[in-house]
Formats: structure tokens, C-alpha cells, sequence
């Protein structure tokens, strides 16, 4: 009797797991990992609507130099601005958080809430600054150090400028918040046994906020290899981003499947990288 | 002897609390000094002012005779114990207390024989110790790498707050005497900051009793116990009775609910309010007393017997208690409800106004 | 170290205008009686009186709400029986679903927006409104991350307590566990509709012809020409909605 009444009591619950879990699991599936397969295989042009060309035929158009070197280039400004966000923003965290006293929760909700405006609007705002007849010209011309308008728009510069500019504060938080965590007595510490505030910072403060530059890091380089907007915005055809040529071959040339092959490569890159940044953690918090 | 740290009119406010009010105090070359206090009295500010953490508000700090006060922590060649560990998380041992001969930009093989030196003087030895994590080590084994840190760089004070706080208090007593130990053997000047009063008194060549940002007494240890010139010394150092009355002449104390308390008082006491310290090893408490120029008829309220001395609570009148310590040869008998009498002379009760 | 301290707070103000300026600045020139920067040329509203009587402008504005309102409205519905059963239920599989719960909020929005536009393109969906609402309701796990912590801070005894007083599961759901996650439903809804409103790319992706929401009216503008003050206005009045959104969370937040 009390085994039928089990796995009655048994069934009941799975009843109930699937009718709560599901309907939310079966949308998941529908509307955000089936389209992953779907990339997949459109990857490999298996849906194709041309005729077919090969399984690799569209892998192997990414690899091609032009494809490649908008790579590099992705590849290379993410990596520069992470490392121009760090050095820009550390002295910002550590300033608000150890020298700012009871004003440092407001100060670093002011940092943060330009995160919670959205890229496109932040970005666009910068064009006023940037443009021919922008501030920044306006005021150079208007106290004489330059008769031309400067070209801040369109180029590379400006791209720089804008990525800086929209991941600065997801720099800052982290950082700020692992720097917020240290314990003072061991800067005092060091003081005491003879470092200055400068090898203080070097021995002590930098590699106890380790874990705080490694989130800051991916936290900004994994979005800005995304980025689609800012280049989008601020540059043109010759600052195209990987995010920019996916764009292009979705919805400018409507090629699904080259779009797919770039997309997958990206997607793959992405997740690897927010996986061992995962691991690291993990192995982190066990020591 | 030669004065290794001094305080003059040092003050420190934080905000509207004064923390540090105008004191001024010598320490002596080769001395075992302690700040001892109630939470809150300062004794951690004043040592982190004499650090270099803190600047007074007003005040001259000197360290073997030179003013230090325009000279950064990092320049005052002092060490300092913290209250709670602050060793560093990511270095290991060997580093850690290397950190500071490092900063002095010593070669890396004369850094190598001082710390071997130092671990041996804690009594840790380095081949078991040297390349341990700091958090693989226990309460005790930190607290001995701390002061490892501290002397390795050779300062000429060490300065330490509480640092026997979070151990065992076994370990704590084991400690107490180490710490004097190695004291005496290097014959660095110690200031040490606590608020254990038997802790203090066990362990140094002078006292400052601070309360409330100020210090009420200097002294040995002996001079503290027996003579304190404060009433708060007298209830802060070992256990104190108080007995409160109006002083009517230089002979005699009027308490409600008494007969006179004979007392020896100076002059200017009389007509004022006063509170008569007594400590309880000095009151006798028998069947039968004489001999004594106060003796009181009580009751007994409560025994403890703690094997090598008798607590007692006796029950005077209405409104006063006190607390008794007898040998147990004497009072190992007594029980509670039991009539008895107590007494002590007049020169064990000290004065203090009120 | 005074020196050091006062130049690492004026770096550190000269960030925080650097943060701000080009807001402060497109703000500003909306009221500016001038197409052109550059030159102030007398205050003026004259900006957003075009805007308020833009009518496809309007059409913009109503998409945006109700695509966020709905997509927030499937979020709270699929979100609160997931907490709930991740937090009480253990059975197999729950580390890999939680894994997948948190999947749509750490990858790139451009992957999902691709992904889901292949998906339409390929079961032959038309795209509209509707698409980009589907594809914005796939960040319920948002939600559910805040009522699962929620959750979890809930004693057990209080569903014991409930369950022995007579109260069956149902109801020991409604009346219990519930109330005390409102605040959590209300701040995680907020979360999400202020990240659907302000939404480009995914809506970029996953829109179709003739519909707008507002991010997408801003960037028609704003890729076809330079800097307008029409424009200026438009994403000032933008930047209030949004930032309102964002001060409401975090007065509930504080409580």
C-alpha cells in the first residue's frame, strides 16, 4: 500500500514540477536556445536558399583577410579599451572608496547611473560634444587655439573616445567594489613597517583588489568585442566592429548563412570566455 | 634614564567626540609602559597617534628626543602589533615578516637570516613555518608572526594594542608571560594598550590608567593597586568595595545605617561627600574580631569557594554589600545566613571625593 | 599625503564631468533656440512642441510601453512559479536549468537579436511588434533571480506554520509566500520593463516593417543625420522616462 501511495505522492509532484517549470522552460527553449540551433545549422548552410556550396563555405569566407582584419581590429580596440578603463578608472574607484567617507555610496550610485541609460542615448549625446560645430570645437575656436573645426566625428578617434566613454562605469564598479572590501588595518600596516603610500599601492592594495580587476576586465571586454552601436554611431564604414559586419550581412545583404558563420564564431569566442572567467572564480573562492 | 616616547598636551577630536584630551606622558628607554582603559577611553587613538596613523589636533609627539610629528608613518621607525590580525592574505609567512626589511631595500640574504632570527626568537621554527599561508595558521601562530613582523626591522618601540584579544585564555596567560619574557631579553621599549587590568599590572614596569580621553594615574603596578588617586582607579584596578557617606571630621565617616566609620582623612575632605574604597583582601571576617578599628556585625549572603581563596558577599545594612576575600582556612566554614563579623583599619580605607 | 589625496579628488571630479558633460550638454541644447550648436541663442520649448506634435512620435512612444508592459507582464507570470519551485524543489537537472537561467543575461545582446531574427526568417514569421515583444520577455530570468533570492530569504516555517493551521499549497502560495515577495516582483518588474523600454538592439533585430519603438525612432534620426536639437529633445525627454524608472527602483530598493 505505502509503495502505491509513493508513487502516487511521486507523480503528483512531478505533475506539478511540469506544469510550473514548463510553461517557462518550453518558451526558453522556443524562443532563445532553438534559435541558437538554428544559427547553427544555417552556419553549416543547411537551409540554405541558394544552392549549396559545401559545409565550411561560409566559415571559410570569415577567415578571408577582409573579414579578419575587421577581427583584429575588433579585437584590438576591446583590448584597448579595457586596458584604458582600468588605468582611467582605478584612481576613480579607489578615490571614492576610501577617500570619500560617508558620501561614497552616493558617489558611486553617480558613476553607475549613466549605465542604467541606454548606449544609444549616451552615445548620441556624445556627438554634441564631438560634432564640427560641437563643444569642444566651438570652445578651441572661440579661444583661438584652432581656426578649423577639428574631426572629432567618424573616425577612429571618436570610436575610442565613445567606447571609453559608454564602459568606463562598468569598469568603476567592480573595481570600486572589491577596493571598498579591503581591510584598512593591512594598508595601515604597511605604512607602519615602512612602505609610502606609493609601494603601499603597489604591494598591498593592487594585489589584494586582484579579483575586482579581473571582473572589471571581462566585464568590459567581453561586451565591447559586441559592441555595434558605438562604431555604428560614431564611425564609419572604416571603423566597422564584428558586431558592425554582422549587421551588415544580416540585414543589409540578408546572407542568413554568412551572418550565421560570423555569428556562431562570435557566440563560441563569447561563451568561452565567460566560462573560464566562471572557473577562475570558482577556483578563487575555494582557496 | 632616557626617555624613549613622550607625549605632551596631546589632544585629538573625531568630529564632535573628543577622543585624546590633552595628555602628556614619558616613557622610558627599555620599559614594559601599558595603557590600560575601559573601551572607548583612547588608548587605541593615543598609540595611533604615536604611529603616525593619526594626527593630533594639537600636541608634540618625540621618539627618542626628535619631534615627530611632520614625519609620515612610514619614517617613524616604530612597529606596530594591531588588535586582530593584519598580517597579509597573500603572502606567506617568510613574506610577510620580510615585508618591512624589504622596504628598507635590504639584500635578499641578510633579509633571510633576520627573519630566521626573529622566527626562532617567537619560538616558531622556520623550516616548519617559513612558506605557510597566513590563514593556515592558528590564533596563537598568528599573533607570534605579528610580532615577528614588528621586531624584525629592529624599532625602537614597539607599540601594541589589545594583540592578546582573540586567543584562549589559556593561551592569553601563556602569552602574558612570553611577551614580559622577550621583553626583558631584547630590551625594546614596549608600549602596550589593553583593557585587562590584571593583564597590565601582571606584565609591566609602569601603568597608565586613561579614562574617557585622559589619563587619571601613572605608576608601577604596586603603587596603582594600593594607591590610587582617583575613584575610578580604585574600581577599574583589581575589585574595590565602595562605601559612600559624609566625611564630618579628619577621624570619622557618617554613613546611613552605620555607626560612625572610623576613618584618616585630610583636612580639606571634611564636610564632603566621599566614597571610602576598600578592597576585599583587606577586610577580616571572623565569629569573633577585635583588634581592629572598624568592626561591623553582618550577615553572609553568598560563599564562593575557589580553592585557594574565599569570595564572600556579607550584607552590612539595607543598602550596602561588600565583597570579602578571606583565606579558606578561615572562611571555608562559613555559611550563608550566618551572622558574622567584619572589620578593617582605618588606613586600608581610602578617600575619594564625590 | 595631503597633496596626493587633493590631486586624486580632482581627477576624480574631472571623470565624473567627463561622465556627464555630454548629457548635461544635449540637455541644454534642446532648449536651444538655434538648429546649430555652438551658439546659444535664447531659451526656447519650441523643440518639443514639435515633438508632442509628432504623431508618429506618439505611435513610438505607445510601442515601447506596451511592448515593455506585456513582455514584463509574461516575465512576472514565468518567473514566479521558476522561483519558486528552484528555490523548494531539489530534483535532477536543477544545476543545468539554473545554468540556463542565466544564460540570456550574461550573452551579448547582438547574438540573442540575430539568433531570434534567424528564427523568425526561418519559420517564416512576419516580424512586428509582436516578434520584438517575444524576444524581450526571454529576459524574465531577471525577475526571476530577484523573487528566487526573495524566496529563499523566507523562513520555512512560515509555509509550515500555514500548512499546519490547514492551508493547502495553493493557498499556502497566495496567501504566504506571495505578499512577502511583492516588493521583489514589483523591483525585478521595474528592472525589466526599464531594460525593454530602453532597448535597441534586440529590437533592432527582431522588429519588422513600419514598427517603431522609441530607441528605434532615436536611431532612424540619429543614423540618417548628425546632431538636431529635435533630436536633443527627443532623447532628453528619453533620458526623464528612463531615469525616473531608475529612481523608483531605487527608492523601493532602499526600503
Amino acid at each position: 500500500m505505502s509503495k502505491k501511495l509513493v508513487s502516487i505522492i511521486r507523480r503528483e509532484r512531478i505533475l506539478r514540477l511540469i506544469l510550473l517549470l514548463g510553461p517557462p522552460l518550453i518558451f526558453l527553449t522556443i524562443f532563445f536556445l532553438l534559435p541558437f540551433v538554428i544559427c547553427f545549422l544555417y552556419s553549416f548552410d543547411i537551409f540554405g536558399t541558394r544552392t549549396f556550396r559545401g559545409w565550411f563555405y561560409y566559415y571559410m569566407k570569415v577567415f578571408q583577410p577582409l573579414y579578419f582584419k575587421i577581427f583584429l581590429r575588433t579585437l584590438g580596440i576591446a583590448v584597448f579599451t579595457t586596458f584604458a578603463c582600468l588605468v582611467l578608472g582605478y584612481p576613480v574607484a579607489y578615490c571614492i572608496a576610501l577617500k570619500t567617507g560617508r558620501f561614497k555610496s552616493l558617489l558611486i550610485t553617480l558613476v553607475v547611473l549613466p549605465y542604467w541609460v541606454s548606449f544609444l542615448l549616451r552615445t548620441y549625446a556624445l556627438k554634441n560634444i564631438l560634432a564640427r560645430r560641437g563643444i569642444i570645437n566651438m570652445l578651441l575656436m572661440g579661444l583661438g587655439i584652432i581656426s578649423e573645426p577639428l574631426p572629432l566625428l567618424y573616425n577612429m578617434l571618436a570610436v575610442i573616445i565613445g567606447m571609453i566613454y559608454n564602459y568606463l562605469p562598468f569598469t568603476i564598479l567592480p573595481l570600486y567594489a572589491s577596493i571598498e572590501k579591503l581591510d584598512k588595518k593591512l594598508l595601515d600596516a604597511a605604512r607602519v613597517l615602512g612602505a609610502n603610500p606609493l609601494k603601499t599601492f603597489i604591494y598591498i592594495t593592487i594585489p589584494l583588489t586582484k579579483p575586482g580587476i579581473i571582473a572589471a576586465t571581462i566585464l568590459t571586454f567581453v561586451p565591447a568585442l559586441g559592441e555595434f552601436i558605438v562604431p555604428a554611431l560614431l564611425g564609419g564604414p572604416g571603423t566597422y566592429f564584428y558586431g558592425n559586419i554582422i549587421w551588415v550581412a544580416f540585414i543589409k545583404m540578408r546572407n542568413w548563412c554568412l551572418g550565421s558563420a560570423i555569428s556562431i564564431i562570435f557566440i563560441v569566442v563569447t561563451l568561452t570566455l565567460i566560462m573560464l572567467y566562471s572557473k577562475y572564480v570558482g577556483e578563487e573562492m575555494t582557496i | 634614564m632616557s626617555i624613549e616616547v613622550e607625549l605632551i598636551n596631546v589632544s585629538k577630536k573625531f568630529g564632535s567626540v573628543i577622543a585624546v584630551d590633552n595628555i602628556s606622558f614619558k616613557v622610558y628607554k627599555n620599559e614594559f609602559f601599558s595603557l590600560l582603559g575601559p573601551s572607548g577611553c583612547g588608548k587605541t587613538t593615543t598609540l595611533r597617534i604615536i604611529a603616525g596613523l593619526e594626527e593630533p589636533d594639537s600636541g608634540i609627539i618625540k621618539i627618542g628626543g626628535e619631534v615627530v610629528n611632520n614625519i609620515p608613518p612610514h619614517k617613524r621607525k616604530v612597529g606596530l602589533v594591531f588588535q586582530g590580525t593584519a598580517l597579509f592574505p597573500h603572502l606567506n609567512v617568510f613574506e610577510n615578516i620580510a615585508f618591512g626589511l624589504k622596504m628598507m631595500k635590504l639584500p635578499k640574504n641578510e633579509i633571510k637570516r633576520r627573519v630566521y632570527e626573529v622566527l626562532e626568537l617567537v619560538k616558531m621554527s622556520p623550516e616548519k613555518y617559513a612558506k605557510r599561508k597566513v590563514n593556515q595558521l592558528s590564533g596563537g601562530e598568528q599573533q607570534r608572526v605579528e610580532i615577528a613582523r614588528a621586531l624584525v626591522t629592529e624599532p625602537n618601540v614597539l607599540l601594541l594594542d589589545e594583540p592578546l584579544g582573540p586567543l584562549d585564555l589559556k593561551i592569553r596567560r601563556h602569552m602574558q608571560i612570553e611577551l614580559k619574557k622577550l621583553q626583558k631579553k631584547i630590551g625594546t621599549t614596549f608600549i602596550y594598550v589593553t583593557h585587562d587590568q590584571s593583564e597590565a599590572l601582571t606584565m609591566s614596569d609602569r601603568v597608565a590608567v586613561m579614562k574617557d580621553g585622559r589619563i587619571l594615574q601613572i605608576g608601577k603596578p604596586k603603587e596603582i593597586y594600593e594607591n590610587p588617586k582617583d575613584v575610578f582607579v580604585a574600581y577599574f584596578i583589581g575589585e574595590a568595595n565602595f562605601i559612600e557617606g559624609k566625611c564630618i571630621s579628619t577621624e570619622s565617616l557618617e554613613v546611613k545605617g552605620l555607626n560612625r566609620i572610623k576613618v584618616k582623612v585630610d583636612k580639606e575632605l571634611v564636610g564632603k561627600r566621599v566614597a571610602l574604597s576598600i578592597r576585599p583582601e583587606k577586610i577580616r571576617i571572623a565569629r569573633r574580631l577585635d583588634g581592629l578599628d572598624n568592626v561591623f556585625d553582618a550577615v553572609i549572603e553568598d560563599v564562593i569557594y575557589k580553592g585557594f581563596v574565599v569570595d564572600l558577599e556579607v550584607r552590612l545594612t539595607d543598602e550596602i554589600t561588600l565583597k570579602v576575600q578571606a583565606p579558606p582556612t578561615e572562611a571555608a566554614n562559613f555559611k550563608i545566613r550566618e551572622k558574622i563579623k567584619i572589620g578593617w583599619n582605618c588606613e586600608d580605607g581610602l578617600p575619594f571625593v564625590i | 599625503m595631503k597633496v596626493g589625496d587633493l590631486a586624486l579628488k580632482v581627477y576624480t571630479a574631472f571623470i565624473f564631468m567627463f561622465l556627464f558633460a555630454p548629457i548635461i550638454v544635449m540637455i541644454v541644447f534642446s532648449f536651444n533656440n538655434s538648429r546649430f550648436l555652438g551658439a546659444w541663442k535664447g531659451f526656447t520649448l519650441k523643440w518639443y512642441y514639435e515633438l508632442f506634435r509628432d504623431r508618429e512620435l506618439w505611435r513610438c512612444l505607445y510601442n515601447s510601453i506596451w511592448v515593455a508592459s506585456l513582455a514584463t507582464g509574461i516575465g512576472v507570470v514565468f518567473a514566479i512559479p521558476t522561483a519558486y519551485v528552484m528555490s523548494r524543489y531539489y530534483f535532477k537537472g536543477k544545476t543545468t536549468i539554473d545554468s540556463i537561467l542565466y544564460i540570456p543575461i550574461v550573452i551579448p545582446e547582438i547574438a540573442e537579436g540575430l539568433t531570434l531574427l534567424l528564427l523568425y526568417v526561418w519559420a517564416r514569421i512576419p516580424r512586428g511588434g509582436l516578434t520584438v515583444m517575444l524576444g524581450h520577455a526571454v529576459w524574465f530570468p531577471v525577475i526571476y533571480i530577484v523573487i528566487r533570492a526573495r524566496i529563499t530569504g523566507i523562513p520555512k516555517v512560515y509555509e509550515e506554520a500555514a500548512r499546519v493551521l490547514g492551508a493547502n499549497e495553493i493557498q499556502t502560495f497566495f496567501r504566504v509566500i506571495l505578499p512577502l515577495i511583492a516588493p521583489g516582483i514589483i523591483s525585478g518588474g521595474l528592472l525589466m520593463f526599464t531594460w525593454s523600454f530602453d532597448d535597441f538592439i534586440k529590437a533592432y533585430f527582431t522588429t519588422g516593417p513600419g514598427f517603431m519603438t522609441l530607441p528605434l525612432k532615436v536611431w532612424s534620426m540619429a543614423a540618417r543625420g548628425g546632431v538636431t536639437p529635435e533630436l536633443n529633445a527627443l532623447t532628453t525627454m528619453w533620458l526623464i522616462i528612463s531615469s525616473s524608472l531608475a529612481i523608483v527602483y531605487l527608492k523601493i530598493q532602499k526600503k
